[in-house]
């Protein structure tokens, strides 16, 4: 009989432990808190694994990061925002740095941005080449991004303008 | 009791009824989703594929294009190059064959629009092609102009589209 008693007890504070003194309050809680998570991670903070080598130093290859999507619903993209630029596939992103606004001219000599013909200080860039382009006048509504890793070869950099309407949100950190 | 029984067979007939008549008479943009599933599989390489599949796979895709299609790639660090007709497509497709020992193909953020006529259309999609065995990856959006031949759509147009222009 005190054995039987023992059983019933340790099921109870299993069954405590793992679904709590009230069943029913732990599965709403866990149901909001998988309605919750669907929500942020799906809409709201988009997370991403950085791949490939342009944003370096700032965000490493293999690094994990995430996109906050409502960045820009009260204002608009900043000049030295990161932010996700998305293919047609939404979870697919170029991660780079805004460094001209709509209506600039962007233009890069001897590895050095300028933006109206005014030399851009750019603290986060540690290693330049000597990369060109020859100026790009902004049309309205196009950002310029560009990657932080200006000492890789020019060619195998993907940077450039490109409509607000590609920009997904403005990485977190 | 038997009113509720009635009404939930009734439900689920109509879900069958409807399930089938996709099936069996799907839309357009339907079509064309299957097609695109279809044409990621064809350019896909398995491991270990023989010449003989391989050639095989080449021809099915050539029945996914137009005798006059137009391919242009701008890739990056390669610049752009264009491929004009079957052949060159086909022979595009057998040297990758030859240098490339797996590759797994998808097609992502598919678009599709149809023209009103319902004989051509317009899809934008992402490539993602990965070597098995690596994280590593190449993506390329592109977008494809489809006409409707023989009542099969086909590509008569393939272009890059690049997210960041100069």
């Amino acid at each position: 009989m005190q054995q039987d008693l023992q059983a019933q007890v340790r099921v109870s504070l299993w069954k405590r432990i793992l679904i709590g003194r009230n069943p029913r309050r732990t599965m709403v809680r866990a149901a909001g808190l998988l309605v919750f998570s669907y929500i942020v991670f799906r809409h709201v903070l988009l997370p991403v694994r950085v791949v490939g080598r342009s944003m370096e130093p700032s965000y490493r290859d293999g690094s994990i990061n995430a996109v906050n999507r409502l960045a820009y619903v009260f204002r608009k993209p900043r000049r030295g925002d990161v932010v996700g630029v998305r293919f047609s596939d939404f979870h697919i992103q170029y991660l780079k740095r805004i460094v001209g606004l709509p209506g600039e001219t962007v233009a890069i000599t001897n590895g050095i941005v300028y933006i109206n013909g005014q030399p851009l200080d750019e603290p986060y860039v540690k290693d330049r080449d000597s990369w060109e382009l020859a100026p790009v006048l902004l049309p309205d509504d196009n950002y310029f991004v560009i990657g932080d890793n200006r000492g890789m070869d020019q060619r195998l950099h993907d940077f450039g303008m490109t409509e607000s309407a590609r920009i997904v949100g403005k990485a977190l950190w | 009791m038997k009113s509720a029984t009635r009404i939930a067979a009734l439900v689920i007939l109509v879900g069958l009824g409807w399930l089938g008549w996709k099936h069996f008479f799907p839309s357009e943009e339907t079509r064309i989703r299957r097609l695109l599933d279809d044409l990621a599989q064809t350019v896909s390489i398995p491991p270990g594929r023989s010449t003989v599949a391989a050639g095989l796979a080449v021809d099915k895709l050539l029945n996914y294009v137009t005798p006059d299609i137009e391919a242009v790639f701008d890739v990056r660090g390669e610049g752009q190059f264009t491929l004009s007709g079957r052949e060159e497509v086909r022979d595009a497709a057998m040297a990758a064959h030859r240098n490339l020992s797996n590759l797994k193909v998808e097609f992502l953020g598919i678009n599709i629009s149809v023209a009103a006529g319902k004989q051509e259309a317009t899809v934008e999609l992402t490539v993602k092609a990965t070597e098995s065995g690596t994280k590593e990856f190449f993506v390329q959006e592109m977008q494809l102009h489809l006409r409707k031949q023989d009542n099969r759509w086909r590509v008569y147009r393939a272009q890059t589209v690049k997210p960041l222009r100069l």
